[in-house]
């Protein structure tokens, strides 16, 4: 087993770098490339189950040619490795199943393998400067994912993408430059011995510009902007893999550069005492000097003011759905920063079950609107096959999103409320719980408009029809599940946690 | 924190729950009202599979509140009970259109709740219910109760639902979220003579706009704003015997409250509208029903010896404040005025003639009044059923005895008060003492009434009504909502323009 375990992290990256030039081959031999490559993805996401198998080692690092982690590459497949790698396979899976075989052509394939080869790297790499590689892997293949339907707004969709995601890796590069100047390694795992436990200027303004290229990734407000262009010209499928495999991805980056950069988590402010304004002006500067949390708390109340409010007035479930996607980051983002083992626990715990979540409704879409391109709220219906599942689904799955007890995203987001609240940042907490007060008049649109509404009368029904439907079904699924498994899930999310913390120092 | 709490929120409270006197009172009332609200609405018209689920739902819930010892079930109980409301209202075919006043502010009301939590569980480290009220976030905590319990300004999910819901609805309604909101109170938060005052003043102001509404569910539900005002004053209190009494106020109101709506339910059903100044003297052709309304009204304004004698006294004579008892005083003769008035122009009095009351025909606190009374509704009640059907009188007959049992549950819980709920005083009971000095502030109301209402009446008028603060905070809303479309309209360099200045601030923020 351990022979077999050191070689799974190039393994999970290899694979599907590999897979790249094999499926264009096959594409351009004319056979269809289809099958081999839904085969080969169920592969890798198998794959990405290995190291959940009993005896698999606790910690697998790869040192990739036997060079060291300063100058050679080095993968570590850790606890927080193997509770993101099957979220990407799987999600990743999934969005492939549900693809539009009409839109599904030439490079689509190869390009979606090298998504998954950048995901699986940059959740692996135990490198700041190899996480940037993957990174522009990732985001290079995801560009062209977003704008692979040839029309006019795909193209805008991905040329915005590109202009936002650039000017991200340009931010990235500097600081990780940055950030190799000033402590003279790379590697995560370093970082902690090689900076001061309190990091000068130059650090902290270098880990200020990884931290903010990541953001922008993710689509943190006010770095957001893009999302809801990107995700609503990209082909459902692919915004289903992105909106919740890739950010996962992205967002496994970010807490390693947080977790192992001194001072990027920890907010905990300590009651003051005094008059109301005495309190207040110690808690406002307090607040200023807790530098990095204290910033990343502050973005996480932008990102869900904003998202929440701009999701309410859109007609498009897409843009809906992408501004939803800012405001649940928004809430993961302030447990990270709290840094406490149960915040990050429920941070990471809501980062799962919103990659499900938000991925099970996009592929609502495909299912319910008439036509690709139209994703109106108020056009759509509960679909052609099987609607009433469809809808009960569509609203268990909504129910996640806003929180509401029977389905997954409750436990996670009162654990985020709590322990906010408890780090004396009680208006990230307040906003939390606001949020899905908002959140529920948009669903609550979204669910009416869907429900209401008699079956279309177009009768297409085709297999890939079926395919959506059932990748959909496997997302609301998991909604329901991860609910009555919320025991378990919280438990592994509290080991992870606490392997994160005590790994990064 | 153990995640098994997650799942079994409801479970944990059945299996080992929080048995207190005053915990006990406000659910066995609830609950045994709920099952004669129930027989009410079965008697009436026929109501979805659906309907009669949520609100199961809702009742269910609001009497499994009371029991729970931690506060993570109390939160999930308190969703049920918002859930179950809602669900009651999709099934309403007037009253659909509301849900998006009535969720909005439900809502913000859970996540202040769960703030509030938050916030003391951060303090204590434990989500048990607090004995001494919560330790941090009272505040938070204190304004999503007031919302559940419908205090003013944040009242109109409650007058506005209530009364336009179909007529029996609102009984089964009446009976559950406002008191949540206040049996809430009485749980989490520890008080103070402030509360005292603030609970005097809602009961205060919402007797003023009760007394200024023509339509009679108008009129009943601007009172429960009123009597939540006392029971507040009650339960804010740090005294434990005025403690007592607001709850026993609580568990009189869910009673007499709940029969009044009956009573409106079946004036509606009778005359087919619900206009006070137009009822034409009711007293004379349903005189058993005139019988109820004045226990119901003399109940509610604190006549020995009735229930809510009983419990305003004990409220009365327990508060801290002087000035929390004196603004009680006001509303007890508000409210004496104001049931005057109920049973005179329904009962006693024949109609005004229609041309002379045209004012009377729009209520300006709601302004949509006109359809207030669904048709389909009407027959119920009995007197004007079209079609004639003998199955009509035997509801009517039905709903009867229903309101009769529940008067004398009125007199019984007045005059058995103290066998009825132990932690009232032990004197707190009606003698022959107590008809010398209670009669006294309704008989001020009834001569009030009599000498001083049509000067009154233009007065009222005038008060200033909720749009005041609704129309600039929609136009608000508006604006913000345009302002941040606005800058997410597609522009590229705008994105850019956000990153750089983001990053800037960040830097500035952090560095310097």
């Amino acid at each position: 087993m351990t022979v077999f375990a050191g070689h799974l992290p190039v393994f999970l990256i290899a694979l599907p770098l590999l897979a790249v030039p094999l499926l264009y081959l096959i594409d351009r031999l004319g056979a269809n490339s289809r099958n081999v490559a839904l085969l080969f993805y169920a592969l890798m996401a198998l794959a990405a189950g290995v190291p959940w198998l009993p005896g698999f080692p606790a910690e697998v690092v790869a040192e990739i040619g036997g060079w060291p982690a300063d100058i050679g590459i080095e993968l570590r497949l850790d606890a927080l490795a193997r509770l993101f790698l099957p979220v990407v396979g799987v999600i990743g899976l999934l969005g492939t199943v549900a693809a539009d075989p009409g839109e599904a052509t030439g490079p689509f394939y190869p390009l979606s393998f090298l998504l998954l080869a950048g995901s699986n790297g940059l959740i692996l790499t135990n490198d700041l400067f190899n996480a940037y590689v993957f990174l522009e892997i990732t985001s290079i293949s995801s560009y062209a994912l977003v704008g692979f339907r040839r029309d006019t707004r795909g193209f805008e969709s991905g040329f915005k993408y590109i202009v936002v995601g650039s000017l991200a890796s340009v931010l990235l590069l500097w600081g990780i430059a940055g950030l190799y100047a000033v402590s003279g390694t790379l590697a995560f795992s370093r970082f902690a011995a090689a900076l001061p436990a309190v990091p000068g200027r130059a650090a902290v303004a270098a880990a200020v510009l990884v931290v903010v290229g990541l953001l922008t990734k993710l689509g943190i407000a006010p770095f957001h902007a893009w999302k809801a262009d990107a995700l609503a010209g990209a082909p459902r499928s692919v915004a289903a893999t992105l909106a919740g495999a890739t950010v996962s991805a992205y967002f496994v980056v970010l807490v390693r550069v947080l977790t192992t950069v001194p001072g990027g988590i920890g907010f905990g402010l300590r009651p003051a005492t005094g008059g109301f304004f005495m309190r207040l002006s110690a808690y406002v500067s307090e607040f200023v000097a807790a530098g990095i949390p204290g910033m990343l708390i502050l973005l996480s109340g932008a990102s869900i003011i904003v998202g929440h409010l701009t999701a309410l007035r859109q007609t498009r479930l897409s843009r809906l759905l992408a501004y939803s996607s800012v405001a649940h980051f928004g809430y993961i983002i302030a447990g990270v920063a709290v840094g406490t083992v149960p915040a990050l626990a429920g941070a990471f715990l809501h980062a799962v079950h919103h990659a499900f979540m938000k991925a099970g409704l996009f592929l609502f879409i495909p299912l319910a609107a008439d036509s690709a391109e139209r994703d109106r709220i108020t056009s759509l219906t509960c679909g052609r096959t099987a609607p009433a599942l469809v809808g009960s689904a569509m609203i268990f799955l909504t129910m996640g999103m806003v929180g509401i007890p029977p389905a997954a995203g409750f436990a996670s987001k009162w654990i985020l409320v709590l322990e906010t609240a408890r780090a004396g940042a009680p208006f990230a907490a307040i906003l939390i719980a606001l949020g899905g007060a908002i959140a529920l008049v948009y669903y609550l649109r979204l669910s009416l408009a869907a429900v209401g509404r008699t079956r279309s009368s177009s009768p297409r029904r085709s297999p890939a029809d079926v395919r959506v439907f059932a990748a959909f079904l496997v997302c609301a699924g998991y909604v329901f599940v991860a609910f009555w498994a919320t025991d378990l899930l919280a438990g592994i999310a509290i080991s992870v946690a606490e392997t994160t913390l005590g790994g990064g120092g | 924190m153990s995640s098994a709490q997650f799942s079994n929120a409801v479970a944990a409270t059945v299996r080992s729950p929080l048995l207190d006197s005053g915990g006990l009172l406000v659910a066995a009332t609830i609950a045994a009202f709920s099952l004669l609200a129930f027989a009410f609405v079965a008697a009436g018209v026929r109501r979805r599979f659906w309907w009669w689920v949520a609100a199961s739902v809702h009742v269910a819930a609001g009497v499994l509140l009371p029991f729970t010892r931690d506060l993570l079930s109390f939160f999930v109980l308190w969703e049920m009970v918002t859930l179950g409301a809602v669900g009651v209202l999709a099934f309403e075919p007037d009253a659909r259109r509301l849900l998006r006043l009535y969720l909005p502010l439900q809502l913000l009301a859970a996540a202040l709740l769960m703030s509030a939590f938050g916030a003391h569980y951060g303090v204590s480290g434990s989500l048990l219910l607090p004995v001494q009220g919560l330790e941090a976030g009272a505040g938070v905590a204190l304004a999503a109760l007031s919302i559940k319990a419908a205090v003013i300004p944040v009242h109109l999910w409650m007058t506005r639902t209530y009364t336009a819901v179909r007529p029996e609805t609102a009984v089964v309604l009446s009976a559950v979220a406002t008191k949540i909101g206040v049996f809430g109170m009485y749980r989490l938060i520890s008080g103070g003579p402030t509360l005292e005052i603030a609970g005097g003043a809602v009961a205060v102001v919402g007797v003023i706009y009760a007394l200024r509404q023509k339509q009679l569910r108008h009129f009943l539900a601007f009172h429960i704003v009123s009597q939540v005002g006392y029971m507040i004053a009650g339960v804010g209190s740090t005294v434990a015997f005025a403690g007592a009494g607001g709850l026993f106020h609580l568990a009189n109101n869910v009673v007499y409250k709940g029969l009044l709506f009956m009573v409106v339910v079946m004036l509606i059903s009778r005359f087919g509208h619900s206009n006070i100044y137009r009822m034409n003297g009711a007293g004379r052709s349903m005189p058993v029903l005139a019988v109820v309304a004045v226990v119901a009204s003399a109940s509610i304004s604190g006549l020995p010896p009735f229930n809510g004698y009983v419990s305003k006294t004990v409220i009365e004579q327990f508060l801290s404040s002087p000035v929390a008892v004196a603004l009680l005083r006001i509303a007890g003769v508000g409210t004496a005025i104001s049931f005057t008035k109920f049973l005179w122009y329904c009962f006693f009095k024949r109609a005004e003639p229609r041309g002379a009351g045209r004012e009377d025909t729009c209520d300006e606190i709601v302004g949509d009044n006109a359809h207030s009374v669904p048709a389909r509704s009407r027959p119920a009640g009995g007197g004007v059923a079209v079609d004639g059907r003998p199955a009509a009188h035997a509801s009517a007959r039905r709903r009867i005895a229903i309101a009769v049992i529940l008067s004398l549950a009125c007199v019984v819980m007045g005059l058995a008060a103290v066998a009825i709920f132990p932690a009232l005083p032990a004197d707190a009971a009606v003698t022959l003492e107590s008809f010398r000095f209670g009669l006294v502030p309704p008989a001020i109301g009834v001569l009030l009434f009599a000498l001083a209402y049509s000067r009154l009446r233009p007065a009222l008028e005038r008060l200033p009504s909720a749009t005041l603060y609704t129309r600039p905070l929609s136009t608000g809303a508006t604006r913000l909502l345009r302002a941040l479309q606005e800058q997410h309209s597609g522009d590229v360099r705008r994105y850019l323009g956000w990153i750089l200045m983001g990053l800037i601030v960040i830097w500035a923020v952090v560095i310097l």
